[in-house]
């Protein structure tokens, strides 16, 4: 193969690769194109929809002030009635309970003033009887108590001489004293044949 | 026939001290004879020169003569006394001696000091307790007169 053939297929092959990078450069330029156009779409749809979410959540609010305001209104029906109702249920009691008294009152006054006077005097010892009995026992009681608080401060105090004896005791035993108590000991021991 | 050198033993510490002195005896038997009276000499003179009197008398062998005098010292029956104060060397002596001469068997004295008991003593011995404490005289006494101790305190108090 001589020079100019080779020449001539370069050249050949450089114009095809020329129109190959043409073609993908056209189709690169129409997708990008594309892609814009998509993208616009894409936003406009976007816009669209949170206007429609913002819309929904105007409308939710008013429609939650209102029934907020509704219960309200209604709360100060309620107890506009439930006051009303309590307002005539005691003045109804009050005026129950002033009959009662009366008419308890009545009563007593009936039964005092049908008493004969040896009933009347009858009820005066009974009750100045009672009032012995309790005194008396509660003087029992407290003599008890005494007795026992005397006997439990006795202990204490026996508790506390029982001590510094044995202390006192202790503290005067010298050397000579202590050896001749063992050796006492000893005596009684090999006497009780212990030993 | 008592062994002569336990006269030096009057307590169980002693006893255990004691034990201790022959196991080491024993021991210095396997090694040569200046190691033997190193140890020998080394323990207290009184018992040392008593134990080397008896070594050189004694037909046995010099293990089979410690080994005697091993078992011999465990089997020394103990008196327990509980005492209220430390006692010195010379009250040990005293009361070991007295004991001593008012039983027939070897006996050690095992002491035990509680200051509680006040004075006296408390002997545990043949599996009895006796108690000769003065705790127990002065708690006896105040138990006998606990009614007219307090009846005296009540007066008192009345006339201050």
């Amino acid at each position: 193969m001589d020079n100019t053939a080779l020449l001539l297929i370069t050249i050949l092959l450089i114009s095809i690769l020329g129109i190959i990078l043409s073609v993908v450069a056209y189709s690169y330029r129409q997708l990008i194109k594309k892609y814009y156009v998509l993208r616009e779409e894409l936003d406009r749809e976007k816009q669209a929809g949170k206007a429609e979410a913002d819309k929904i959540i105007t409308e939710a609010e008013v429609r939650a002030k209102e029934i907020i305001a509704e219960g309200t209104v209604f709360n100060q029906k309620l107890q506009e009635n439930l006051g009303e109702e309590l307002k005539n249920a005691s003045a109804a009691q009050a005026e129950n309970y002033q009959v009662i008294l009366k008419t308890a009152q009545d009563e007593v006054v009936k039964i005092v003033s049908s008493m004969s006077e040896s009933v009347k005097s009858q009820i005066l010892q009974e009750f100045k009887s009672f009032t012995a009995e309790a005194t008396t026992q509660v003087q029992k009681e407290l003599q008890a108590y005494k007795a026992e608080a005397g006997k439990r401060v006795d202990e204490s105090i026996f508790e506390v001489v029982s001590k510094v004896t044995r202390e006192a005791i202790g503290k005067s035993l010298d050397l000579s004293d202590q050896e001749e108590l063992i050796m006492s000991a000893l005596e009684k021991a090999k006497a009780e044949n212990s030993l | 026939m008592s062994s002569p050198v336990l006269s030096f033993i009057k307590t169980t510490q002693e006893q255990r001290l004691f034990a201790d002195e022959l196991a080491s005896l024993k021991n210095a038997l396997y090694q040569d004879q200046a190691h033997f009276d190193e140890v020998l000499y080394g323990l207290r003179p009184q018992i040392a020169k008593a134990l080397a009197t008896e070594l050189s008398a004694s037909s046995d062998s010099r293990e089979d003569y410690l080994n005697g005098l091993l078992e011999e010292l465990q089997r020394i029956q103990t008196i327990g006394l509980t005492l209220a104060f430390e006692p010195s060397n010379a009250t040990i002596n005293k009361i070991y001696d007295w004991i001593a001469s008012h039983t027939t068997t070897p006996t050690l004295i095992d002491i035990d000091v509680n200051p509680r008991i006040l004075g006296g003593v408390i002997i545990v011995s043949k599996g009895t307790y006796s108690d000769f404490s003065v705790k127990k005289m002065v708690d006896h006494y105040l138990s006998e007169h606990k009614t007219d101790i307090i009846q005296n305190l009540n007066t008192n108090k009345r006339i201050s």
